[in-house]
């Protein structure tokens, strides 16, 4: 019973847990724009990051080393420094988004000012990371992120036409108005938010904290495999309530107020409370994982101690880093850039960056001297193939599409 | 190398230079532009409307309410402020369509500070005067890009 | 050591950029570098493992590499060698590199040391565990 309660436990978290500022953003922007006509990437990317996420666990699980640390190892350190930098930053562009999400969405509750939510949310998500242990704090989050549950019920309030959703799903194609530079740059900013590296930085350091064995591969693969395609139909019900209320309204979201206000029209006030708690949750839940991935990023390069289970003082360099991070997002968000466009330019380099995450994970989950008999299996292998190939044509494509359509407009 | 790599910066430098200092453009793509700025204009007038219907249906708090609409207004101001700033081709036609947009934008901006400050005080008459005026104005850039666009 | 007889050991691929633990599974270093020397019979062998900004410094290579070597040497007390743990002390070679001496008498890591006693160890409650 209590095992089948920790499992169940698991399986909630990673479903509340999977959705952060940039899914919610990107999935009502496209929502309102494209209908569901590009809820393919959002799939897609669900796909990709369970599969990477279950190699980085297993590859956490019988190794007891977590990604970064064995970045350095394969890639040397000359390029693993340089995937160093490249990933520190978008994590941090990331941690730095996630705040300025959390800032929003208690604007929308309080109506005061989102930038003078920004020093207590920095504030409290250091204090949470130097003070709560990691299991607590990965299971309050995770539940209070299932609050966002309410847009799957604003959907169904909607009663739209299942048929014709679905139609738009199954047959996509591009809506009149946008060019297809715009529907793919898109497309792109999905992928990389549904497989941003934090994650995998994230799931796997905590695998190794939280000192997973052989034994622990069934539950970790049943968090990822239920949990996060449950986060990905999340995700995919704020698009549906953005591309069937706003939509049609002629409403592009560039603010998280419109995200929450379908819910509003489609179920009233207690729902959009509901979903103000969910965006809180959520964004305050990334920006803890994106704050401690800076340091295990930096810390797993240099091979200091990292993580939540010793005293501060026993890993004082990667306090140290995460002190830093933490303050560098807070700044970034008090320059009164708008956090909204910092959210859109972390999904896109977020998928600039993946094959720096993803290459390395495949090949070390190939490796017989570390996994032993744990090894990939041909379908593993054949996916994680496919998906490695997608990966770098998201990657080689984003730039120039960023550029191509001045950011999607 | 170490001269490709330089030539490759330059470059790069040059596409971000040019991409942001744009000289008066093509009278094709002043109207262009326009009818960018006419959809993004509509898209936070429409926002605040619907925000408004719904807060008098009962069904949007207060505070929801008063960060929608000034989000919006920020917005609106700023794709007015950029679309000002695009220097118009010389010729009649521009400014004609210069001239009919910019009402527009300051039409909507005035009718979005003047129901914020209504819903704020939670004068209904107002903003009931606000809403129409602004689906007016909604009404005015739909057609403006209708007209304008293919 | 309890490497099995007879494996053969590939010094870049089982060793160089490992990650160091001692019998407290707390975290070291990384092997940055290895120290080598020459048996009688001009074979080399391992003696240490070097580490820190100015052992990484030179394997990075180019101009980044001086650099990093340069702030190693910034940051580094004078006269203070480039920080190495005797090759005597691992005790196992697998997916990280276990040393039998705890981290805190090893002495090799003056800048956490550092950081420790400057930064963290005077922000109110860094000497708990997480609660």
């Amino acid at each position: 019973m209590k095992q089948l309660l920790s499992v169940a436990l698991g399986v909630l978290t990673a479903i509340g847990g999977f959705v952060d500022i940039g899914d919610l953003v990107t999935s009502g922007l496209v929502g309102s724009r494209f209908g569901l006509s590009l809820a393919w990437a959002t799939l897609v990317g669900v796909v990709g990051i369970c599969l990477f996420a279950e190699m980085s666990g297993r590859v956490a699980a019988v190794s007891g080393r977590a990604t970064f640390d064995l970045v350095r190892e394969r890639l040397g350190p000359r390029a693993g420094l340089a995937n160093l930098a490249a990933s520190f930053l978008i994590t941090v562009l990331t941690f730095a988004a996630e705040v300025g999400g959390i800032a929003l969405a208690l604007e929308l509750a309080s109506s005061v000012n989102y930038l003078l939510w920004v020093p207590a949310a920095g504030l409290a998500v250091w204090l949470v990371i130097w003070r709560v242990r990691f299991s607590v704090l990965e299971n309050v989050f995770g539940l209070l992120g299932l609050a966002l549950v309410v847009f799957a019920v604003a959907l169904w309030k909607l009663s739209p036409s299942w048929s014709d959703l679905a139609h738009q799903v199954l047959a996509p194609h591009n809506p009149s108005g946008e060019g297809l530079p715009t529907y793919f740059y898109y497309a792109i900013a999905l992928f990389g938010a549904a497989m941003t590296p934090y994650e995998v930085f994230f799931f796997s350091s905590g695998g190794v904290e939280e000192h997973w064995t052989k034994r622990d591969i069934r539950t970790s693969r049943l968090n990822v495999f239920v949990g996060f395609p449950l986060g990905g139909l999340l995700s995919l019900s704020i698009a549906a309530t953005a591309a069937l209320v706003l939509l049609p309204r002629n409403i592009e979201v560039d603010a998280l107020a419109q995200v929450g206000l379908p819910v509003a029209v489609a179920a009233g006030k207690l729902a959009l409370a509901a979903a103000i708690l969910g965006f809180v949750a959520a964004t305050f839940g990334a920006a803890l994982e994106t704050g401690l991935s800076s340091g295990y990023a930096v810390a797993q390069y240099f091979g200091w101690q990292w993580g939540k289970l010793v005293r501060p003082r026993e890993a004082a360099r990667f306090h140290l880093v995460v002190l830093a991070s933490t303050i560098a997002a807070v700044a970034t968000i008090l320059t009164t850039i708008d956090p909204i466009k910092v959210t859109e330019y972390s999904v896109v380099f977020s998928a600039v960056a993946l094959p720096l995450t993803y290459l390395p994970i495949l090949v070390i989950s190939n490796d017989r001297d570390y996994m032993g008999d744990k090894v990939n299996g041909r379908v593993s292998n054949l996916l994680g193939s496919v998906f490695l190939v997608l990966v770098v044509v998201a990657a080689v494509a984003a730039i120039p599409l960023m550029l191509a359509t001045k950011a999607g407009q | 190398m170490i001269r490709l790599r330089s030539l490759v910066i330059a470059g790069a430098a040059v596409v971000a230079v040019t991409g942001c200092v744009a000289p008066a453009p093509s009278p094709g793509a002043f109207e262009g532009k326009a009818v960018q700025t006419a959809k993004a204009a509509l898209s936070s007038v429409d926002t605040a409307l619907l925000a408004s219907a719904t807060a008098v249906r009962g069904r949007l708090p207060q505070p929801y309410l008063e960060t929608t609409l000034s989000s919006a207004e920020d917005s609106l101001s700023s794709i007015q402020t950029a679309f000002d700033s695009v220097q118009p081709p010389a010729t009649a036609t521009s400014d004609r369509l210069r001239d009919t947009l910019d009402r527009l934008l300051s039409r909507g901006s005035d009718g979005l500070a003047q129901l914020r400050i209504a819903s704020r005080r939670e004068d209904h008459a107002v903003v009931a005067e606000a809403t129409r005026s602004l689906q007016q104005v909604a009404d005015g850039l739909d057609r403006f890009e209708q007209e304008h666009s293919g | 050591m309890t490497v099995a007889a007879g494996r053969v050991i590939d010094l870049h691929l089982h060793l160089l950029d490992r990650q160091v633990v001692d019998p407290d599974g707390r975290m070291v270093c990384k092997v940055d570098d290895l120290e080598l020397e020459l048996d009688e019979r001009g074979r080399p062998y391992v003696t240490a493992i070097l580490l820190g900004p100015r052992a990484l410094g030179p394997r990075l290579g180019g101009r980044l590499g001086r650099w990093v070597a340069a702030i190693g040497e910034r940051l580094a007390e004078r006269d203070r060698p480039v920080s190495r743990i005797d090759f005597s002390l691992v005790t196992d070679i697998g997916s990280a590199i276990a040393v039998s001496r705890p981290r805190g008498r090893l002495d090799v890591i003056p800048l956490e040391d550092w950081v420790e006693e400057h930064v963290i160890a005077r922000i109110p409650g860094s000497r708990h565990e997480s609660e």
